[in-house]
């Protein structure tokens, strides 16, 4: 009787799938297409041209904050990627009294608004340097401003939580046996950990890395409040241009963008893949 | 035997709650000892404590001479199986195998030989490519014994091993178990609940309840001669008959038992009269006839009874026969199939029982009755 009820063809489902796809892909689909609009405000379709490709490639300013993004997003992923996995190796495996505090406050930082954590470090920042660059000035003769160091510090703070988040999910499941087994059989705290806890929770550590990549590589709000002079990054250069500058050469830049994300996704599911 | 591993007075809480109350063992080199008890009896702390993952409040370990309590796991000569396997998911069964010689730096070649060597040990050869999810529950248990044994440990350690597997291939497991055993000639530690493997398989059984041992010994001596109702009760089923001692004559004495017949029995713990006394008869000590037998030995007791419940369990038969007040649980072996009339429901029987088939116990706890089969009989 119910199989009746569970096999019976629904309109529905379709309906759904197909409305989704086209709230998600509908705007990239205009984003690529206008990259190849001859007009430069969009709208109406002037005929096909790669100029705004051609003005792309011959920016250098564009390429001085892609550089700088990828050199934000490459350190932080790294960073917040070792720390995060310990994090959460520390939260899952140690228990004490204070473990809920300890979990509430790397789970914190997912939930404030980047405003506030933007606001929170640009204080903290030069509250730092107002203390320390008279000693360094008077030490060794330099002074620290906010720059491309202070944004990688403020990337690697909010990476952490999210790659601690989802090495604790894959943790979770993971069967600490499996950690005592490898004790047993002669291995010291750290073989084990290498050898038989870091292989089981890799696919949690790689989508915790991804995640950290993507995020820093579009971090705008936090970003903005730490950033100085020389640090020019990819999305305060697209906001720029989009108010201030030519819109379809950001077109044009999304769309590369665009095709290297997908390329990375694919990579790193073939890669998983493999693994199993 | 020397002495490999011997526990001493280890004590252990949780909180208040005491698991493992000053136990200590000796275990000698080379044999199969087991530490049988029901779940919750500290056992698989006490394992943890030997295996070095749990720290005792009291007490000492000592491998081989050498007192290692506070020496962390991977330091000790102790390698464990566990309960679930706990095979390495990510690595095939070779690597899970050569995993001890090479975290402990093996030669390359000698490395090879030995995974090798466990290998056809364990039957695996053709398997030694496969992942650990690709194998069955068998296969998974014999490549965690050979990866525990392929360092060669001073002792190893068996939590349940086969507590996973079906009643078929935990059989079939337990002979390849004892033929391994055999081969590698090393120490084995048994922890399990199910007494059937634990008499099977061990040299020396240790029964474990409520964190204290109740009693060390062979598997014969253990089932044989109980020491008291717990243990009588929880390996095999028994009988327990309270009584007082009345008519002392040499090794022998008559039990006085309220609402049943008197019995003569074995005083081997040298009663004196007026004192009362447990006793333990397993049922397949009694033998059971529906003619009165004749030319009975001397110190045989007769006594009749009814029959109230028939269990047919192929090999043999349950009977619940009532004898003055008493249910006596009784198993009778089935020597010929045809040519005896069966025992049925309500039949009135003779039940003889020789006075050197009983073993009084030094401590009986009303209690351990709940262990003891009884018939579910609506009055």
């Amino acid at each position: 009787m119910k199989d009746h009820y569970l096999t019976k063809r629904s309109f529905f489902p379709k309906f759904v799938t197909w409305a989704t796809i086209v709230f998600f892909y509908i705007p990239l689909l205009v984003v690529a297409v206008n990259s190849f609009n001859r007009s430069k405000g969009g709208g109406v379709w002037k005929g096909f041209t790669f100029q705004w490709y051609r003005q792309l490639f011959s920016d250098s300013r564009i390429w001085e904050a892609l550089r700088n993004t990828l050199v934000i997003a490459s350190i932080a992923t790294v960073a917040a990627t070792v720390l995060g996995t310990l994090c959460a190796f520390a939260l899952h495996r140690y228990r004490n009294r204070l473990q809920k505090t300890h979990y509430m406050l790397v789970y914190l930082p997912l939930i404030v608004p980047d405003i506030l954590r933007g606001i929170s470090m640009l204080l903290l920042f030069v509250l730092l340097f107002a203390w320390v660059n008279p000693l360094l000035r008077q030490t060794l003769g330099i002074r620290m401003n906010l720059g491309i160091t202070t944004i990688i510090i403020a990337h690697i703070t909010f990476c952490l939580s999210y790659v601690a988040m989802v090495v604790l999910g894959r943790l979770q499941d993971f069967d600490f046996s499996l950690y005592e087994a490898a004790l047993d059989l002669g291995a010291n705290k750290f073989q084990a950990f290498l050898k038989v806890v870091v292989p089981a929770i890799m696919p949690g550590i790689l989508a915790g890395a991804l995640l950290s990549f993507t995020l820093s590589l579009d971090d705008y709000v936090i970003t903005f409040f730490v950033a100085g002079k020389g640090s020019l990054t990819l999305p305060i250069y697209i906001y720029g241009s989009m108010k201030h500058g030519n819109p379809a050469v950001i077109n044009a830049l999304s769309v590369i963008l665009l095709i290297v994300t997908f390329l990375t996704v694919y990579v790193v599911q073939k890669l998983l893949e493999d693994k199993k | 035997m020397a002495e490999i591993l011997r526990i001493e007075n280890i004590s252990k809480s949780f909180g208040s709650q005491k698991v493992l109350d000053q136990v200590s063992l000796s275990i000698s080199a080379g044999e199969i000892f087991s530490i049988l008890g029901p779940s919750g009896c500290g056992k698989s702390t006490l394992l943890r404590i030997c295996g070095g993952f749990e720290e005792p409040d009291e007490g000492r370990i000592i491998l081989d001479g050498e007192d290692i309590t506070r020496m962390p796991p991977h330091k000790r000569g102790i390698h464990t199986v566990f309960q679930n396997y706990a095979l390495f998911p990510n690595m095939t069964v070779w690597e899970n195998i050569a995993f001890p010689l090479r975290i402990a730096k093996a030669e390359k070649s000698h490395i090879r030989r030995e995974v090798e060597r466990y290998l056809e040990l364990i039957q695996m050869s053709e398997h030694a490519g496969k992942k650990p999810r690709e194998l069955s529950g068998g296969q998974k248990q014999r490549v965690a014994i050979a990866r525990a044994l392929v360092n060669r440990p001073k002792v190893l350690l068996l939590d349940e091993p086969l507590a996973a597997l079906d009643l078929k291939l935990r059989q079939r497991m337990l002979v390849e178990l004892d033929s391994i055993h055999e081969d590698v000639g090393i120490t084995f530690v048994y922890v399990t609940h199910d007494q059937q493997e634990a008499m099977s398989i061990s040299n020396h059984i240790a029964v474990l309840h409520q964190g204290i041992v109740e009693q060390e010994g062979t598997p014969t001596e253990v089932y044989e001669a109980p020491k008291n109702s717990f243990v009588a009760a929880f390996i095999g089923d028994t009988n327990f008959f309270e009584g007082t001692i009345r008519d002392v004559h040499g090794d022998y004495c008559i039990l006085k038992i309220d609402g049943f017949p008197s019995l003569e029995v074995f005083n081997d713990k040298k009663m004196p009269e007026g004192e009362r006394a447990h006793l333990s008869i397993r049922p397949e000590k009694f033998s059971v006839s529906l003619e009165k037998p004749e030319n009975l030995p001397a110190r045989t007791n007769l006594f009749q009874g009814r029959v109230e419940d028939v269990i047919y369990l192929g090999a043999q038969t349950r009977l619940w026969i009532r004898v003055g007040e008493r249910l006596v649980s009784v198993v009778k072996q089935h020597a010929s199939f045809a040519l005896e009339r069966k025992i049925r429901y309500r039949d009135d029987v003779w039940l003889t029982w020789h006075a050197d088939n009983a073993y009084m116990l030094e401590d009986y706890r009303p209690s351990d009755e709940s262990l003891v089969m009884h018939p579910d009989i609506g009055k």
